[in-house]
């Protein structure tokens, strides 16, 4: 039976992106500074991998962002800011196509597949088994895509620890916290990414023996 | 770890036949490590893409943090009147119908500024500080240059309309207005509004745009300055009018000539004041160049990146008074030791 943290983690999750659209709305430049720092990187390579144009990625995040900005006060923290966004981002892309009257290039993403965005967008939470035999390309790219489903502070603090090698220490210096929240924190962003990365590997298995 | 030679490592324990089951074992932190480490960084989005992105969102995010205290005050505001409200009700016993829906309905709409003379019909005369409700009717007297008459109304959405003289506007809801006739310039601050004219329905999609329509009906005009809007006619049949254009429409079909969004033809606009258009008495420079920006039209540039930061929490005096646009930007600048100049519709801040 997997593992479901969303009762313990996703509501303290849901308060902090909550508080932060109401520090946005209320002014607050350092609130606006988080969130677009933080969610700039994860939108902008979920846009180009599936526009694969910079130009046109450049315009569908910023015209995403300009209108979750403008819609913040609509946000109830029902999903995360992160599952938000790429919600609006997904609705830019398919209105672009739409409007262009083409259809989409045919780009595989297994966080495209309805399971796995449902489970994405109620990050973190349990999933079941991983894909075993992804190639090296294709691995980076899960990892990464799975890192930009997180929310930001997860995805950064897993980058620090085993990308960069930074110590508990000097994570909790970046993050403006004391060792054992950075701690806590730690243990739940590598357990929100077993869960999405196990969720995209189960997905892509399941996919390619359906299409065997 | 390199992942060529072991592989991608799967994280969950358990059979590797049929269903895997997460479970909780310290060894998988290693593998979240190596799979980590293995996958290195995640590509940045390019620096100048982001600035880009950055730039846009932060005003984007200015105007609606701007658009949602005005809305905020408004309603403060709008409170206090429900109970002005009922008390007029048990002083009249005129009109109870209009006024008990005043009572339950909040308004549409405020008036926030009276420009020139008032209307000629006293019936009708608007003073700041009056709102307005859905079916009333805003007009202005028959001015010209020189004594013109006009008004300018904020929506509860935060949209603001300035009217020109010989104006009849319909409310008809916080989005929803009937242009009869006249001149109605919309700086619509990222909300919706839907002026119907005899002549179709114009929306925006952008945020600032001229609609005037002939006294005896037989043209339309509609200027966009920044943004777009959408006219559908009577067969609900598009027409997209973008920033820099002009429509005229006639009996005989419509044209679309180019425009300088920062050209003469907007001065009248840009004379209809709004009373206050800052939230403080002394607003941050930055928020005071982008007001006078989008009043003249013109596109705001700093001389170097620097320098904007170097001015990023500089605050002015927010009082605007009757002084020029150029008059503003020079005292402005002047106590900030800094100069501006405007040309080709960009001013530029060294």
């Amino acid at each position: 039976m997997g593992m479901d943290i969303r009762s313990n983690a996703l509501p303290e999750l849901q308060h902090d992106d909550r508080s932060l659209a109401k520090r946005i709305l209320a002014g607050d430049e350092r609130a606006f500074d988080e969130f677009f720092e933080g969610q700039l990187p994860g939108l902008y390579r979920f846009a180009l991998a599936r526009l694969r144009d910079p130009e046109l990625t450049r315009d569908i995040v910023q015209t995403s962002i300009c209108k979750a900005i403008t819609h913040l006060k609509t946000y109830r923290g029902e999903a995360s800011l992160t599952a938000w966004l790429f919600t609006i981002c997904r609705y830019e892309i398919s209105g672009h196509y739409r409007k262009n009257r083409r259809a989409p290039s045919p780009v595989e993403l297994a966080e495209d597949q309805p399971e796995v965005r449902a489970a994405l967008e109620t990050a973190p939470v349990a999933f079941k088994g991983p894909e075993e035999s992804l190639r090296r390309k294709e691995l980076a790219k899960l990892v990464h895509a799975t890192l930009d489903h997180l929310p930001p502070k997860y995805g950064r603090a897993l980058e620090w620890k085993y990308v960069d090698g930074l110590s508990v220490k000097e994570i909790a210096q970046r993050l403006d916290v004391g060792p054992k929240a950075a701690e806590s924190l730690l243990t739940r962003a590598r357990q929100a990414f077993r869960d999405g990365y196990s969720s995209f590997g189960s997905n892509t298995e399941a996919l390619s023996h359906s299409t065997a | 770890m390199n992942i060529q030679d072991s592989g991608p490592q799967p994280i969950h324990g358990g059979s590797q036949h049929g269903s895997p089951q997460p479970i909780d074992d310290p060894a998988e932190d290693d593998t979240v490590a190596r799979l980590l480490k293995a996958a290195g960084h995640r590509p940045p989005a390019p620096s100048e893409d982001a600035a880009i992105i950055k730039a846009a969102a932060h005003a984007e995010w200015q105007q609606t943090v701007r658009m949602e205290r005005q809305r905020r005050r408004f309603f403060r505001g709008a409170g206090g009147l429900l109970a002005a409200a009922a008390a007029a009700i048990l002083m009249f016993n005129t009109n109870i119908g209009d006024r008990l829906l005043r009572t339950v309905t909040p308004p549409v709409a405020q008036v926030i500024a009276v420009n020139g003379q008032p209307s000629t019909d006293t019936q009708l005369a608007f003073s700041p500080g009056q709102e307005l409700w859905a079916s009333d009717v805003v007009t202005t007297a028959d001015g010209d240059r020189t004594r013109p008459s006009r008004l300018v109304v904020q929506m509860a959405s935060g949209a603001t309309l300035r009217l020109d003289s010989g104006t009849r506007l319909l409310m008809q809801s916080k989005s929803e207005l009937k242009l009869e006739s006249g001149t109605v310039y919309v700086d619509s601050r990222g909300a919706k509004i839907e002026l119907q004219t005899d002549w179709g329905m114009v929306t925006n999609v952008g945020t600032r745009y001229e609609v005037r329509v002939a006294p005896d009906n037989s043209w339309l005009r509609v200027r966009v300055r920044e943004g777009a809007v959408q006219i559908a006619d009577s067969q609900a049949k598009l027409q997209t009018v973008s920033a820099g254009e002009e429509l005229t429409a006639t009996a005989d079909g419509s044209v679309v000539n180019k425009l300088s969004p920062c050209g003469p033809e907007w001065q009248w606009a840009v004379e209809t004041r709004l009373e206050n258009p800052f939230d403080v008495e002394e607003p941050l420079l930055l928020d005071a160049l982008e007001w006078a920006a989008a009043e003249g039209g013109w596109q705001l540039e700093f001389a170097s990146q620097a320098l904007a930061r170097a001015n990023a929490a500089t605050t002015v005096f927010g009082k605007i008074g009757n002084s020029s646009l150029e008059d503003l930007l020079h005292n402005w600048t002047r106590s900030s030791n800094l100069n501006y100049s405007i040309e080709a519709c960009v001013l530029r801040i060294e």
